[in-house]
């Protein structure tokens, strides 16, 4: 199942809110602009009430009955308005529009009269503007006629002059065509409205799923991988905002967990390796007692002058060398952490090349030092150090069976480390192998190795909280580098030893 | 008269080794497979040293040591160890072993602490584990070495009284040399008695060596005349202190 992104929601919420706000904005103003219509509408259908009673007038005075319902039946034809009647004072209408109604009587009863009708029989009050009232369909004007000289003299009201009011003009103007328009109107601004909103969810959407989807995809996607075990996945750094720096962080978790895991699987290859060393010592330990005593008997229970003297006494050196291998092992699949001290990066250099520059295989070669000065003292066991320098020395005097120059140095890495390390002018570590180097077991010799191998090298110096780099010199050789913790980075930790000042 | 040693140890071919170790001297050494004839063979003789080894089936060395006082047998023990961690040799130590000899051993290692077991010295048995000093803090691996506090982060180490009576007067020295790290428990100072004989004496302390007695130089044998005091071996730097002084007795 597909989750749903945020960039559809956000775009979702936006255009849930642009449409509510239109759709607020659209009702106000359609009523707003529907009261003005229709205010409109009455003062214009007013207006052509007092045009048409103007235009009666004449016609009025000399009583021209034909005229008149001409004249209103061509205005309700040629205008928007619908009905036109004329309502005599008595209250029957006297002409209309629509033919048959005439003498009927007009509305009595009907609760607007009152407006101007105190009762039946009273005198309607003078008002000089006509009236409008409005019902669902329609718009209807009341136009007063106001009584004049003229009236009395003629036939029509003689005698009928109690009110200065003679009757009124009825127009009534359909608002269907009206509001059929403002509706037109208003689905177009309606539609434009919907458009507008969706657009711009569309455009937000867009924004948002370039903006948020694909690196968040990437995110979870590598994530997933890395969750997965694959440590070595590196997400795409692409962005500069809060979800590269998440990226980023990400990477570079996976890096940590990364190299992690490498040493605790590195670690659990060197304990099982020691535990194996151990379990072989332990049962060596009585043959090689035995072989010792015995052959040192043979050594005291011979004369100097045998020749076989020497003999034995080769079996005495080689058992305490025996010895000497066991115990080392077991040192290093012991338990305890190796004791530390400060020791001087030049100091353990040199003390390492002392011992190695006797040797018969080391003739064709040249030992260079290369010794930064003022470098700070590095925390470790001198012994063990020195055995992973002469290990790493060896290892590059027979990657250079024909000679050479082999360089052995300190440099300061950081503030807090400094580096030991040694480089040849062999051929390099091939790229296949340079994972499996540091395996336990793993080598390249076929027969005799010296020392413990680069596992166990690793294994002290990774218990020293060093590590060892290893890197091909691009003029051909190989780099081997131990880092170890300066001295003056230690003490932190290690407060309450009273034992280094 | 001739000394009566026994030995034990689960595999023969260990007490060959001690046999071919101690034979040219004049002793009459018993062996035996097993602690459980050990206990009957110690009930029975009267022997001046037992020799045995830490790991055995069924009773293993340390249970025999145990199981001596209960039977009163006050013979003096040499527990013989694999490689030993500094725990298990100073548990056998504070059990009450005399002390304890790593497997495989040169005939001198294990000799010197034989002959050292068998110097009844009147003098060393009257001599308490530790002496106290007024105003100093000494801790010792019991009947072998001591360290005491000296200055700062400085500690001084030296025999204890009881061994440098044993060992007896002494010929010549070979102490650590400045700037080399001992280890708790592993040999530092080879320690030549007038016979000849060469004695190990273990570091009661790890640490980086700051000094040599400077007296020593001239007057080697001030270190077995007066072991805790003037004749004190070497100060050092010490690494692990906390942790190491838990295995040490304090005096």
């Amino acid at each position: 199942m597909r989750n749903r992104s945020i960039a559809f929601d956000v775009s979702a919420i936006v255009l849930l809110v642009i449409t509510s706000l239109l759709a607020a904005a659209f009702l106000i103003s359609y009523r707003w602009q529907k009261s003005w219509i229709e205010q409109e509408s009455r003062r214009g259908l007013l207006l052509a009430g007092d045009t048409l009673r103007a235009s009666l007038r004449s016609g009025m005075l000399l009583n021209r009955r034909e005229e008149i319902g001409t004249a209103i039946r061509r205005v309700a034809d040629e205008s928007p308005i619908a009905k036109i009647r004329i309502v005599s004072h008595s209250g029957r209408i006297g002409l209309s529009t629509t033919p048959g109604e005439v003498g009927r009587e007009f509305m009595t009863g009907w609760a607007g009269c009152r407006t101007c009708h105190s009762s039946d029989t009273a005198a309607p009050h003078a008002r000089r503007t006509g009236r409008t009232m409005i019902d669902k369909q329609r718009i209807r004007s009341f136009t007063p006629i106001f009584a004049e000289a003229g009236c009395r003299s003629g036939r029509c009201h003689q005698g009928e002059v109690r009110s200065s009011v003679l009757g009124l003009i009825d127009m009534s103007l359909p608002l269907a065509p009206v509001e059929a328009t403002l509706n037109q109107i208003h689905r177009n601004v309606l539609l434009l409205f919907a458009g507008v909103a969706l657009a711009g969810s569309c455009l937000i959407f867009l924004f948002l799923s370039r903006r948020l989807r694909r690196p968040l995809r990437e995110l979870v996607s590598g994530m997933r991988r890395v969750s997965g075990g694959d440590l070595d996945y590196r997400i795409p750094e692409k962005q500069t905002d809060e979800l590269g720096v998440l990226a980023a962080s990400f990477n570079r978790m996976s890096e940590r967990l990364g190299s992690l895991r490498e040493s605790l699987i590195r670690n659990e290859r060197l304990i099982s390796m020691g535990k194996l060393a151990a379990g072989v010592a332990h049962e060596i330990n009585n043959p090689l007692t035995g072989i010792l005593s015995y052959a040192e008997d043979l050594v005291e229970g011979t004369a100097e002058s045998d020749p076989r003297r020497a003999d034995y006494e080769i079996i005495v050196r080689e058992a305490i060398r025996c010895r000497t291998i066991i115990r080392n092992l077991l040192d290093f699949a012991g338990d305890g952490k190796p004791r530390r001290v400060p020791l001087h990066p030049g100091k353990l250099i040199e003390q390492s090349l002392a011992l190695l520059t006797r040797r018969k295989d080391f003739a064709g070669i040249s030992l260079v030092r290369e010794i930064e000065p003022g470098l700070p003292e590095v925390i470790g066991n001198p012994v063990q150090i020195q055995q992973v320098l002469i290990n790493l020395i060896v290892n590059a005097r027979q990657a250079m069976p024909q000679g050479g120059k082999i360089t052995v140095g300190a440099i300061a890495r950081g503030l807090n480390s400094v580096s030991l390390f040694v480089r040849d002018q062999g051929p390099g570590v091939p790229a296949d192998i340079r994972e499996r180097i540091f395996e336990p077991f793993f080598s390249t010799k076929d027969g005799y190795s010296d020392g413990l191998g680069l596992a166990v090298c690793l294994g002290i110096v990774e218990r020293l909280g060093g590590r060892i780099e290893q890197e091909n010199v691009p003029q051909g050789g190989a780099i081997f580098s131990v880092i170890l913790p300066a001295a003056a980075g230690e003490r932190d930790d290690d407060q309450e030893n009273p034992g280094r000042g | 008269m001739t000394k009566r040693i026994l030995a034990v140890d689960d595999e023969q071919v260990v007490l060959g080794a001690i046999c071919k170790a101690l034979g040219r001297d004049e002793l009459e050494i018993d062996t035996t497979r097993d602690a459980a004839s050990a206990l009957e063979l110690l009930v029975k003789h009267n022997y001046d040293l037992l020799i045995t080894d830490l790991m055995m089936p069924k009773i293993n060395g340390l249970e025999l040591l145990e199981r001596l006082p209960g039977m009163k047998i006050d013979t003096r023990v040499i527990m013989i160890t694999g490689y030993p961690t500094i725990r298990t040799a100073l548990q056998a130590k504070r059990l009450g072993a005399f002390e304890y000899v790593s497997k495989p051993f040169t005939k001198q290692e294990l000799r010197s602490v034989v002959i050292r077991a068998l110097r009844t010295v009147p003098e060393a048995q009257s001599r308490p584990v530790c002496n106290t000093i007024a105003g100093g803090s000494r801790y010792a691996i019991p009947h072998h070495s001591w360290a005491m506090w000296h200055s700062k982060d400085i500690w001084r180490a030296g025999m204890m009284s009881a061994f440098a009576a044993e060992v007896g007067p002494i010929r010549s020295l070979q102490p650590p040399i400045v700037g080399d790290l001992v280890e708790q428990g592993r040999i530092a100072v080879v320690i030549e008695d007038i016979e000849g004989v060469e004695h190990f004496l273990h570091a009661p302390l790890s640490g980086k060596v700051t000094e040599v007695n400077p007296s020593l130089e001239q007057d080697s044998p001030l270190a077995g005349t007066d072991p805790e005091g003037k004749g004190w071996l070497f100060s050092l730097a010490p690494v692990d202190l906390k942790k190491e002084l838990l295995n040490l007795v304090p005096c």
